[in-house]
């Protein structure tokens, strides 16, 4: 199967911090995969890289084939994006700036109108779609934003902390919607602290610890792990692995 | 003990680049020769209005300076950065006082840099007119800023009051800088005659009558505000965070279903199109107070020559023109644009020179309707196609330095040299359209 999306030896620095360092992971369609770190591990970095947001210091990195450097817009045309730190087009509504979207990727007018429906209504923001986004409380503004990077679907959808802020409802919904996007041959790059709702989403996970990766689990790996009495949950084994399990057994012992 | 305006300013306050301070530089000399070819000459003047072209361009400058001053007064006092940071931190509102007028008061210092640099030239040929418009500037604006500061604290004092009644601290607070640019205006004009007083033989009386007025309406809204704003900060900023975050319909802000229309309409094969769309609609929300500004601006250009229609040549057609400018300039299309450009654009598949030319086309059509309007302003009243050349001439001036922008610049950064190239070259271009 053809992967969506290929990075390989990717290192960043910024000055003398390398931020990741030498690092390859391959997604093939129909995987959900979660990147989980410490805040500075470098997820936020090498999803920036992933979508052109950030320059890479040696590496590659390829989206459905084409070179995210050489081939910016074929590349682009294949992934959506939300950024950590929103930045949105403040002064469209909700309605304007998915229409906006959907142009901007090519998508035919009337699919576009029907897709931009069912989008708003998966982030129950049908009622807010004709106020200005600047309007729009956090949460408001992230669900349109992932709405954003949903237009046209894209192969590969990359969430850097898309759920901070979403109240449950939205949560559980996205989730599902997502999972079955990726059940449809596509995949998504999530990064969050929220690891339970990782799991309940994410087929794949990849822990990151400064700029390295010190593990890459299936689903089942890591549900094997789970049934171990040393790591019980998801945070455990990734305290494990990030060299903190000092933490599980002081919690224990307390 | 330590000094919390200072700890503030030096925490807040703007740092310049060295490229900033350079094009800064490198600009200064140009609006010598810009002043020194266009200003005209003041000993044209009839007897009435002894300061000729000079005072009338100094007026014009300044009111359209104190206006854009009444509304960033809004921003400083309410809106700004630090002071949503400082809100919930143990700050006396006398230091937040102390700090914002510090920072008004340097950005009048700073800005009447360039105005003297401007009227240096006239210094030369006639220095008690020059100085007498150099001074119209610090003065004015100072003045627009006790002023604004006054209505904006008596605005937020009657919101506090009346906080039960639906409505009424929005309306407040949107009328508050119309009516502080109404007063700015007013004390302008005030200082424009004190300064034609003056200069007339005889006229003592009235020059210091509009001095006496001026100084006592500076002296009373400082009083005053700086009174109420030590005693009731922290409630008025409550009140104002309360109605800006109101959730209006987008219907009152100016939006329709036409953008959306004209969005959908530009079709898939039209990127540019319907990004430019976007960009024409978020420009026109963002910025309608200088949208605003520009047509009362024209209007006002229209309906003084219809008052006068004996000036019909030029020299006397060049003082409004060259008024219009700036406000055109302020309302810089390309700056607004790139400001508006979220960092999500460059996600998308888009080639830069498609964002490049939605970015053009947005600024041609922000620009085609205050420079007609210009042209129409200047040829409805003197019914020539001469005026209506003049009024489109700088239309096409800035659509020019546009263009200079996109040759010089690259989409996303401005860097330092390249920014310094760029206000020498709009500088030069500026002052060979005015010498043309």
């Amino acid at each position: 199967m053809k992967p969506i999306l290929e990075i390989t030896e990717l290192t960043k620095s910024y000055g003398r911090l390398t931020a990741v360092d030498a690092l390859s992971m391959t997604i093939k369609p129909g995987e959900a995969v979660a990147f989980i770190g410490q805040n500075g591990a470098g997820k936020s970095t090498t999803m920036r890289a992933v979508a052109g947001l950030a320059s890479i210091d040696t590496g590659s990195i390829r989206i459905c084939g084409h070179d995210i450097a050489s081939e910016p817009v074929e590349a682009r045309q294949h992934f959506g994006y939300v950024s950590q730190d929103l930045d949105l087009y403040n002064y469209l509504t909700g309605e304007e700036f998915l229409m906006l979207v959907a142009q901007i990727r090519g998508c035919a007018p009337g699919d576009s109108e029907s897709e931009i429906q069912a989008l708003l209504e998966l982030c129950d923001l049908n009622d807010a779609r004709k106020r200005l986004i600047r309007e729009y409380s956090g949460g408001m503004a992230r669900k349109i934003a992932m709405a954003g990077a949903l237009v046209g679907s894209p192969d590969l959808v990359i969430l850097d902390e898309s759920f901070v802020g979403l109240d449950p409802e939205s949560t559980y919904r996205i989730g599902k919607f997502l999972k079955s996007y990726v059940a449809q041959g596509r995949a998504i790059l999530i990064s969050s602290h929220i690891l339970d709702m990782l799991h309940a989403m994410c087929n794949r996970f990849f822990i990151l610890h400064h700029g390295r990766c010190v593990a890459d689990y299936s689903l089942n790996e890591l549900d094997e792990l789970c049934h171990s009495p040393e790591t019980p949950d998801i945070t455990a084994v990734y305290l494990q692995k990030t060299g903190q399990a000092g933490l599980i057994r002081a919690d224990k012992a307390f | 003990m330590t000094n919390v305006p200072r700890v503030l300013g030096k925490s807040f306050g703007i740092r310049p680049t060295r490229g900033q301070v350079i094009g800064f530089a490198c600009a200064l000399p140009a609006l010598a020769v810009l002043s020194y070819f266009f200003v005209g000459t003041a000993s044209g003047a009839i007897p009435e209005h002894p300061g000729g072209d000079w005072l009338e361009i100094a007026f014009w400058l300044t009111a359209i300076a104190t206006a854009f001053l009444s509304y960033l007064m809004m921003e400083l006092l309410f809106r700004s950065r630090e002071v949503k940071l400082l809100a919930p931190w143990p700050v006396h509102a006398r230091d937040i006082l102390n700090y914002q007028l510090r920072r008004v008061f340097s950005w009048v210092a700073i800005t009447t840099i360039p105005w003297v640099f401007f009227w240096a030239p006239q210094l030369f040929c006639e220095p008690s007119i020059a100085l007498l418009c150099i001074s119209l500037w610090p003065a004015g604006l100072c003045v627009c800023a006790a002023l604004a500061l006054a209505v904006l604290v008596y605005t937020g004092d009657m919101a506090t009051e009346k906080k039960g009644q639906a409505g009424f601290g929005i309306m407040a607070f949107s009328m508050a800088p119309a009516i502080a640019l109404g007063g700015s205006l007013i004390t302008t004009l005030l200082l424009k005659l004190l300064a034609e007083a003056l200069l007339k033989p005889g006229f003592i009386d009235a020059a210091l009558t509009a001095a006496g007025i001026t100084a006592g309406a500076f002296a009373v809204a400082m009083f005053y505000a700086s009174r109420v704003y030590k005693k009731r900060y922290y409630r008025i900023l409550a009140c104002f965070m309360d109605n800006d975050r109101i959730v209006l319909n987008a219907e009152y802000d100016f939006v329709g279903d036409a953008t959306y229309q004209a969005i959908s309409r530009a079709g898939a094969h039209s990127k540019t199109r319907a990004l430019s769309c976007a960009w024409v609609a978020q420009c026109r929300r963002k910025f309608t107070l200088s949208s605003i500004l520009v047509i009362v601006c024209e209007l006002v250009l229209a309906a003084s020559y219809l008052h006068s229609p004996e000036s019909l040549g030029m020299t006397a057609l060049r003082p409004g023109c060259f008024a219009i400018l700036p406000v055109i300039v302020f309302s810089h299309p390309w700056l607004s644009v790139s400001r508006l450009a979220p960092e999500q654009l460059r996600c998308l598949p888009l080639r830069e020179d498609e964002a490049l030319r939605a970015r053009l086309s947005a600024c041609i059509r922000l620009v085609t309707v205050p420079s007609v309007l210009a042209g129409l302003a200047v040829a409805v009243p003197t019914a020539s196609a001469h005026g209506l050349g003049a009024g489109m001439l700088q239309g096409v001036a800035v659509m020019a330095a546009l263009f200079l922008i996109t040759a010089l610049l690259g989409y996303h950064a401005v860097p330092g040299r390249r920014s310094v190239l760029f206000t020498g070259a709009c500088a030069l271009f500026f002052a060979i359209v005015a010498i043309l």
